[in-house]
């Protein structure tokens, strides 16, 4: 076995069940880093390993066009002198964190990546089309010297076969997964696509999950492992239901807007406010019930008493509820539905969910202090534990921020080692586009 | 086969999705997964889809596909007997996942604080809409509720219409995906401590963690950021194609040409076109060169032509499709399983190869098919078994438990 994090030293604040663990992170972007913060905010050691000329893309242009898009994602909307250090989407994935610029491709960085490699229980990246294995950091070579590696890689398709040098973002693997076919407004004739890049998020969680049972295999058996993700097939295992049954019913499920296939009614309704709207669904004939009664409308129940009927006379229904909800408040009406037993729930947008009072008493969004950015909050993980409580107990790191801190305290390298590795240009850790404006400007 | 999980034992009380999700993950790495569920099944056996559209208890999808590789246990925990079996269940068991309304289980005497003195190695998995604590705690939630709660919604449809549910059950799926990370990672710890410990996951929370950047946008900046439909961008999003829908993405910029070349269409590479990149005022102009193209091939094909190219398109996959991709043929993606009342379908593995293989595909269980072999190897002879069925301990269901096969109904 080789050494494991127990030889890591722990930064103030790192808990939870994880911090005997240390995660070499190669990844960026969305999926690979998603899967990391997971297993960061379970307490272990995550070094991310970045480069000053190919920064993660997250961290947005080191030179950000001078007219910026309509919605910022600058700490207090201000890029600053290091934009890639202030970019909202790169701090809130890479939070709990080391951060490590070096180049790996100088034979000096290449020979520390190894070190770390050697000490670490895990090396995840994302790379895509076998670039990571041409740049010599193949499973095999990593093996060598660390023989119980669990080493992750996930392309869009997996390794191998005929896609496996295919490009994928997000926005494509969540149509090639499936999901994209299911969603869209009722009757509508073209599906729409996710808030969000649905793939990246499925992938990270599929894969940390994958992780842990290579670790709980490699306590059983001493083995490592080579993990070979497919972010499509992760993502259509949200649907498997529709996969199989698909195969039992031969149609299509397609899109049904806010409806259900085993709900009456389902929907949103428009209440008072801009853009303000409750959601809710009825599951059971007690929550109709409970629906009629708190909107004072008895009449529906004796009209439409089962499932069955409600299905058929949705749009009745809907009529109903929407005449209710316009002359109330969303969290109001929220509040009083609930009382009656009514699965209903505000549409928050991000400002409303950032201020909900659940998440608040949950102690969902924990402040951090970053170094460029300043105090400010993240969202939290979907698990408490009872005994080994984890924390979001670190911002993300600037470009390099720890690269000293893990070449001395992880790797034990001596000041002066440390110096040369500078002097050589192998940690530099201003991004290159950058220093290229500066050489530009100094030799106009 | 001896997977990474073979020797923990789960306890799968949990209903519906997320739960059972996690236990099924559990069971195709080997843990021996026992669902236990209210004499009349796990209401997923109530919701389709079905063979032929007519239900049945042992043929809905959901059913078939998140229980997979289980053992089913029929028990009636309201009944003090039930609960005895339980308790004796709990004895040989590492993990407990459980998805009743907070504070149910502690009414029967079964909450986490009242079991951890007894059982003081049990992993005791909560997966809940809103959690534990909090001031929704008690409140009742479906996919829609929890999703609309999250802000998923909120920024899903087009901004002047209402906002859009995503189809299916993710935020149901998501849940179990990280309940499944937490007990793992909870197992990972216990073999140090040796302890057990309350894992509270929350449908609500994982759905709001999987905002992208959007809850960013109003922490940094104090920005409501609003919905935009399938976007303004030009050649990037759903187009229509011959028999479906594909995903246009045209990036990186220095491929644009790649798409004039893949279109047949010189005049796309017009470097007005190029420049247009993420603006949308050439939008309508360069979809009117495109879509000759597009409504004349079919989706699988504009995908594999525009990959050859170096373009990162996808398709609007429906389940049909999934079945014809030769990636996901190549890779032995679906397995193949029979079952006793559904007959062979073909299930999603695993996303992920191993190296050392580890996963297994097996079938879903019938209800109650192994109450009689559990019970069993719980040291309860036929007699004793005989007594515990008369007093309702599997419920006032008919079928005999004392009998060798299970499942018959």
């Amino acid at each position: 076995m080789t050494a494991s994090g127990g030889s890591v030293p722990l930064r103030p604040g790192q808990r939870g069940p994880l911090t005997d663990l240390v995660v070499l992170d190669c990844s960026m972007v969305w999926a690979g880093p998603y899967c990391t913060k997971l297993l960061g905010d379970l307490g272990a050691t995550i070094i991310k390993v970045e480069a000053n000329r190919q920064l993660d893309s997250i961290r947005g242009p080191a030179i950000p066009p001078p007219s910026s898009s309509a919605i910022s994602l600058y700490a207090n909307n201000d890029p600053g002198d290091d934009p890639w250090n202030r970019n909202g989407y790169f701090n809130k994935y890479n939070r709990n964190k080391l951060g490590v610029c070096m180049n790996i491709l100088m034979p000096e960085g290449r020979a520390v990546f190894m070190e770390l490699a050697a000490i670490a229980d895990v090396v995840v990246e994302n790379f895509g089309g076998g670039v990571f294995e041409r740049m010599g950091f193949g499973y095999d070579v990593l093996r060598d010297v660390n023989e119980d590696l669990i080493f992750v890689s996930m392309p869009p398709s997996g390794n191998g076969g005929p896609e496996a040098k295919y490009v994928g973002y997000g926005v494509a693997i969540e149509q090639l997964g499936g999901i994209v076919a299911r969603t869209g407004y009722r009757g509508d004739d073209t599906p729409m696509k996710t808030g969000i890049n649905y793939g990246d998020p499925i992938a990270g969680m599929h894969t940390a999950g994958y992780i842990m049972t290579a670790l709980l295999h490699r306590r059983k058996t001493g083995r490592g492992q080579y993990i070979d993700l497919s972010q499509r097939e992760a993502t259509i295992n949200w649907i498997g239901e529709s996969v199989i049954g698909y195969q039992m019913t031969g149609h299509d499920p397609g899109w049904i807007g806010n409806r259900d296939e085993y709900m009456a009614p389902s929907g949103v309704y428009r209440c008072i406010g801009d853009d303000a709207w409750i959601a809710l669904a009825i599951g059971t004939d007690a929550e109709w019930r409970g629906l009629c009664t708190a909107i004072a409308r008895d009449d529906l129940l004796t009209d439409y008493p089962t499932y069955e009927r409600r299905a058929l006379h949705h749009d009745a229904i809907d009529a109903a509820i929407s005449a209710w909800a316009a002359q109330q408040d969303a969290d109001h009406a929220m509040t009083i539905l609930q009382q009656h037993g009514v699965a209903a729930g505000v549409c928050s947008d991000n400002r409303r969910v950032v201020h909900d009072p659940h998440l608040a008493a949950r102690g969902f969004w924990p402040e951090v202090q970053h170094s460029s950015a300043g105090p400010h909050i993240l969202a939290g993980e979907a698990w408490q534990y009872s005994r080994t409580q984890a924390a979001i107990y670190a911002a993300a790191p600037a470009l390099g921020e720890h690269t000293d801190y893990v070449l001395r305290e992880i790797l034990g390298k001596s000041a002066e080692a440390i110096e040369r590795l500078h002097e050589a240009g192998v940690l530099e850790n201003t991004p290159e586009s950058i220093l290229q404006q500066r050489s530009q400007l100094g030799t106009a | 086969m001896e997977g990474p999980l073979t020797g923990i034992r789960v306890i799968d009380l949990s209903q519906y999705i997320a739960g059972p999700y996690c236990g099924r993950m559990m069971a195709g790495f080997g843990a021996d997964v026992i669902k236990v569920e209210p004499p009349d099944g796990d209401p997923i056996r109530r919701w389709g889809p079905f063979p032929g559209s007519v239900p049945g208890p042992e043929t809905s999808a959901f059913h078939l596909y998140l229980n997979q590789g289980k053992r089913s246990v029929t028990l009636d925990i309201e009944t003090e007997d039930g609960r005895a079996l339980l308790r004796e269940l709990l004895d040989t068991a590492d993990v407990l996942i459980e998805s009743f309304p907070p504070g149910m289980l502690a009414g029967l005497g079964l909450g986490y604080e009242q079991l951890a003195e007894e059982f003081p190695g049990l992993l005791y998995v909560s997966v809940t809409p809103f959690g534990q604590t909090g001031p929704y705690a008690q409140y009742h939630a479906w996919e829609i509720t929890t999703y609309a709660l999250s802000g998923l919604m909120y920024i899903t449809g087009e901004p002047d219409r209402e906002p859009l549910k995503n189809g299916g059950y993710l935020g149901q799926y998501g849940a179990g995906q990280n309940a499944y990370i937490a007990t793992l990672a909870g197992l990972w710890e216990r073999a140090v401590s040796g302890l057990g410990q309350h894992v509270d996951v929350s449908v609500f929370e994982h759905a709001t963690s999987v905002l992208e950047m959007t809850d960013m946008a109003y922490i940094y900046a104090g920005k409501v950021y609003p919905r935009s439909g399938n976007g303004a961008r030009a050649a990037w999003g759903i187009y229509p194609c011959a028999d479906g829908f594909v995903g246009v993405v045209s990036g990186p910029l220095r491929r644009w040409a790649n798409i004039a070349t893949l279109m047949e269409e010189p005049v796309l590479a017009d470097d007005r076109y190029q420049q247009a990149g993420s603006q949308s005022e050439l939008r309508d102009e360069i979809d009117a060169l495109m879509l000759p193209w597009l409504i004349t091939h079919e989706k699988e094909e504009i995908y594999q032509k525009a990959q050859a190219l170096g373009l990162p398109f996808g398709y609007v996959a429906t389940p049909a499709d999934l079945f014809k991709n030769e990636q996901l043929q190549y890779r032995g993606f679906f397995h193949e399983i029979d079952h006793p009342v559904a007959g062979p379908l073909r299930y999603p593995s695993i996303a992920a190869h191993f190296s050392d293989g580890l996963w297994e595909s097996q079938r879903a269980p019938l209800l109650g098919e192994h109450t009689n072999e559990v019970v069993t190897s719980l040291g309860h002879d036929e007699a004793s078994r005989a007594r515990l069925s008369a007093a309702g301990a599997f419920g006032a269901a008919t079928h005999d438990v004392s009998a060798t096969s299970g499942g018959a109904r």
